[in-house]
């Protein structure tokens, strides 16, 4: 009696805990965990994706404010090389990118294919009027390409000091909105950042 | 004798009801209905918040006032929403801003589109009393 009542114990616990217990959906070594993307990230003091992200959305927030864009009901624009002039490697593509989403997705601006996808664009054209593939009625006719009214250019620079331990780094990404037909520049911003690191132990 | 068992039972009763009073809900258009701070910060406030439309964009200036003798670091973010209260733009990137010692920081913000109408500051300082704002 004794024991069948220890055993009945036994499984109403093991059964409390197995209900208690739920299972995630993933399979893992351990070692490996999702973290957070836009978390503010300080590993090191090279260019990461904290500055990239505080570039991007200081840059596309102060660009949509510019009345040259304004003005112009939806003006298409283009991105033109952004010069990576620091001592480190950075995809400034990616910078870009990121600026001409988030500028997209506000409504107030088209883009126009920049130099790197022209040949996409070239390619496509060509293939929908040249290889006979296609109906003369649904292809995309050659020749009505639109031109940008303006471009987006600019620059990231940096200073790198070191002290004993101390690395000191600043950031400057500079750029600027320019209009194709005159040449005049209608716009610029900066964006700077600096990261100090120190690896001393006291 | 009798009081000394009645002292202690008083003062927990006096500590559990401290522990048990809410904060009424902030009043809709105040500055703490529209900051979300992850935990009472200690030493940062949000002093004054604006809004105002330029260009179809919402712009939002916040002012922080630190009130320590030392730096304070501040993690910010804005929500932003629209008129039926879905954020708009998605998650922005934590933003890390130094305040020194008794300084107004300004941190200015443009809403991502012109749906936007209203928006939220999230606020989350290290130096903080780990309690729920």
């Amino acid at each position: 009696m004794y024991k069948s009542n220890n055993a009945l114990k036994a499984t109403v616990i093991a059964l409390l805990l197995s209900g208690c217990a739920t299972q995630s959906p993933t399979i893992s070594s351990g070692n490996v965990e999702y973290g957070d993307s836009k978390a503010v990230e300080t590993l090191t003091n090279e260019f990461g994706s904290t500055d990239l992200q505080s570039i991007a959305e200081s840059m596309a927030s102060s660009l949509l404010q510019s009345p040259a864009l304004f003005e112009k009901k939806r003006p298409l624009v283009t991105v033109a090389e952004v010069k990576n002039k620091t001592s480190e490697y950075i995809d400034t593509k990616s910078i870009t990118d990121s600026i001409r989403t988030k500028i997209v997705k506000s409504g107030m601006v088209r883009f126009a294919v920049d130099t790197s996808a022209m040949q996409t664009q070239v390619d496509e054209l060509t293939r929908q009027n040249q290889t006979g593939l296609y109906k003369k009625s649904k292809s995309k006719k050659m020749g009505n390409m639109e031109g940008a009214d303006f471009r987006i250019e600019g620059t990231i620079t940096s200073i790198v000091k070191r002290a004993g331990d101390v690395k000191d780094v600043y950031y400057k990404f500079s750029l600027q909105l320019v209009d194709n037909e005159s040449g005049t520049m209608e716009w610029a911003d900066e964006k700077e950042i600096r990261k100090t690191s120190n690896k001393s132990m006291f | 004798m009798h009081l000394f068992k009645i002292i202690p039972l008083v003062v927990t009763l006096l500590l559990l009801s401290a522990c048990a009073t809410h904060k009424p809900p902030p009043r809709p258009g105040s500055i703490h209905a529209k900051v979300e701070q992850l935990s009472e910060m200690s030493y940062l406030q949000v002093t004054d918040l604006r809004a105002v439309k330029r260009n179809h964009l919402l712009t939002v200036q916040a002012e922080i006032n630190n009130t320590d003798s030392d730096n304070q670091q501040l993690y910010y973010r804005f929500k932003w929403l629209d008129a039926a209260g879905f954020t708009v733009g998605g998650e922005e990137a934590w933003k890390p801003v130094l305040i020194y010692a008794y300084q107004k920081q300004t941190l200015t913000a443009v809403a991502p589109s012109p749906q936007v109408t209203d928006f939220r500051l999230v606020v989350q300082s290290p130096d903080n009393t780990g309690e729920l704002p």
